[in-house]
């Protein structure tokens, strides 16, 4: 087969025709599995399977710059399923798969709704899907077409080269969690691709030589971009675990990366917690995490209990506490070009600021006055860093207007890497979009060049990573006939132990009578498990007019939660367990 | 294999406490604790160390998935065959 040149990569499927031409045998990818040999994936392996889904999705008559779903559970078609799509010149989106089996009917009608926002051309799924799917698909006016993954053989024809690439077209979409955010997919170019991978990498000094790990899923942008498309550009190989043998054993990450002295690992900032926690002893022996050059945090709000904790537990096993980097960004500018710390690169001489604020005059006045490290009343706050190459950042006021060092406003964010914007959705984009800025509504303040992120103006909820948007949940619980409309607040609450936030719902009641009370806590524990995949730690049921709202109608976080006491209910007899990681 | 021999206190002593200690609250042993918002993956971890701990069963890697711990029941048969 001739190839045409592809010296000057300048979309992510050169990066992958590039790596399949020079080191066809070089390993990409390694799907690890809790109950069988790990699935491994050559370069050259990579590029056939992809021209095997390229050619099915041609064969479905899928034209440029349409949109295709891929929902495809832990496994090695995920990316050449993804890539076959990119491959055409249309426009790939991974969504999350359903768990659980209650979970499907809510997660059903969030997929009609996306697919008749979007109107993809194709779907890209696994056999135990088909049925639903194909229901679902029969109210929708121009169905798309849906491809198993399985029926896609291993003989199956493959497509030929791909047409000349734009870099400027749109190469892919990311959606972030949640109904709201499912109608805000973020479409990004090639080009904004990989300034993001050029940013990272030469701010980390990534390389070929590199060898990355992960279990944050393909679906969330985070493992996307950080685990699957940065290796691939780098050339280095990466290994997947499924988040759920993550979670059930978290020791498993440690092995992985002891076996195959990995270098690269990112995880949000609870799973440091996480890890530091539930890890036992006993796992320990025979891990060695000397090879890790950069454990990366990013996703939610990064704490610094969380690196420390994480820091002290594994040093014993050989992890180097140099190697703790952050990294900040948002799906709308790829991913990460903000950053600091790790042991390579420029990062190694930007380690992560620690920046101790006095507490009340963050909460009170909103700046960050400096106070000696360890005072009483004082808060650690860890630097996020600085705008990698061709990034910048400036925090402003309401008006959008710049506001001094330390002084606490919006965040926003110039980058070669910005998005087109929200896929069919210009008035989402002109909302987050000025001059060539994106507001974000994350908050924070600058100091001496460095960023520091304090929280969020908004109240989305971040939860291990997860965007979760309350709007969703209020809605979800007004559902219920006992419910006042209106009357319902979904708040993240910051928990250190944990190191992400926990869920409270409050809902207010018709009616004073506990067995409806009862009832309520566990209609509204069922619906935001079945439609978020998501556990509350505390659902309170509280008399009509509890809830304090603003002028505006709009219901204060923090007045709530201080009256919360007021809504404990009776426990039946005292907890004889602690809390868990994800709260109780 | 039936889990009836098994003892549950530690079971529903943890999965009352995951939801604020009300006992009361916490359904019949059969319920999917997934469906009722009690158990999800983050929890999943925490079952696996009780089970261990407090069963002295050891939980290859191969059988970790929610639908194994989603009830009462099912991870008392669980212990049940393990043992």
């Amino acid at each position: 087969m001739i190839r045409p040149s592809v010296n000057e990569p300048r979309t992510i499927i050169d990066h992958l025709r590039s790596r399949a031409a020079r080191t066809p045998h070089a390993l990409h990818a390694r799907y690890v599995h809790p109950d069988r040999p790990p699935d491994e994936q050559s370069y050259g392996q990579l590029e056939r399977r992809t021209r095997q889904f390229a050619a099915a999705l041609a064969g479905a008559g899928t034209p440029r710059q349409r949109v295709v779903l891929v929902i495809l559970q832990h496994h090695a078609d995920m990316l050449p399923a993804f890539y076959g799509a990119m491959w055409l010149g249309a426009i790939p989106a991974f969504l999350p798969f359903p768990t659980g089996k209650l979970h499907i009917g809510k997660y059903w009608s969030d997929l009609a709704r996306l697919v008749e926002r979007t109107v993809p051309h194709a779907i890209v799924t696994y056999r135990e899907l088909a049925d639903e799917l194909t229901g679902l698909l029969k109210s929708v006016p121009t169905p798309p077409a849906v491809l198993l993954h399985d029926e896609v053989g291993a003989e199956a024809p493959l497509a030929p080269d791909p047409p000349p690439a734009n870099p400027e077209e749109v190469a892919c979409i990311q959606y972030s969690s949640g109904s709201t955010g499912l109608q805000k997919g973020a479409a990004l170019s090639h080009r904004a691709i990989l300034a993001e991978c050029a940013g990272v990498g030469e701010f980390f000094g990534l390389g070929a030589d590199d060898h990355f790990v992960t279990w944050v899923p393909l679906y969330h942008d985070w493992g996307l971009v950080c685990d699957a498309i940065h290796p691939l550009v780098l050339g280095a190989p990466f290994t997947l675990l499924s988040p759920i043998h993550w979670v059930a054993r978290p020791a498993a990450v440690l092995d992985v990366i002891t076996k195959y002295k990995a270098t690269v690992y990112w995880h949000p900032n609870f799973a440091f917690n996480f890890m530091a926690k539930r890890v036992k002893e006993e796992e320990l022996a025979g891990v060695d995490l000397s090879s890790l050059r950069l454990c990366g945090n990013g996703a939610e709000p990064c704490l610094y209990e969380s690196h420390e904790m994480f820091a002290r537990r594994f040093a014993k096993v050989g992890f180097d506490r140099r190697a703790l980097g952050i990294v900040y960004g948002m799906a709308e500018v790829v991913n990460s070009v903000i950053g600091a710390g790790g042991m390579r690169g420029p990062g190694a001489s930007e380690p992560i600021r620690v920046d101790t604020i006095d507490r009340k005059a963050l909460q009170e006045q909103h700046k960050a006055v400096p106070v000696p490290a360890g005072s009483h009343g004082g808060l650690p706050m860890l630097g996020v860093g600085r705008g990698f190459q061709g990034t910048s950042f400036k925090i402003v006021d309401d008006d959008r207007k710049e506001v001094p060092d330390r002084t606490v406003g919006e965040i926003a964010i110039q980058s070669r890497c910005l998005f087109h914007g929200y896929y069919r959705n210009e008035q989402a984009t002109a909302e987050r979009v000025q001059d060539g800025w994106y507001f974000g509504g994350d908050l924070g303040y600058r100091a001496e060049g460095i960023l520091y992120v304090t929280g969020r103006k908004s109240d989305l909820i971040i939860i291990g990573g997860e965007n979760i948007y309350p709007q969703d949940i209020e809605y979800m619980v007004a559902e219920h006939p006992q419910v006042v409309a209106g009357r319902v607040a979904a708040i993240g609450v910051e928990d250190a132990e944990l190191g992400t936030q926990k869920l409270i719902v409050i809902a207010e009641s018709k009616s004073d009578d506990p067995a409806v009370h009862d009832e309520l806590v566990r209609f509204v524990r069922r619906e935001v498990a079945a439609r978020l995949n998501v556990r509350c730690d505390r659902v309170y049921v509280a008399p009509h007019k509890w809830l304090y709202k603003t002028s505006s109608g709009k219901i204060s976080r923090l007045p709530n939660l201080a009256r919360l006491a007021e809504l404990e209910p009776r426990a039946s007899q005292p907890a004889s367990e602690p809390a868990g990681p994800a709260g109780s | 294999m039936s889990g009836a021999a098994v003892d549950r206190e530690p079971l529903r002593a943890h999965f009352a406490a995951v939801i604020g200690g009300r006992r009361d609250l916490l359904p019949a042993d059969h319920v999917s604790l997934v469906d009722e918002g009690i158990l999800d993956s983050f929890g999943l971890a925490e079952v696996v160390a009780l089970v261990e701990r407090a069963y002295g069963v050891k939980v290859p890697d191969a059988d970790l998935a929610l639908k194994t711990f989603d009830s009462i029941d099912k991870i008392a048969a669980y212990v049940a065959a393990r043992r």
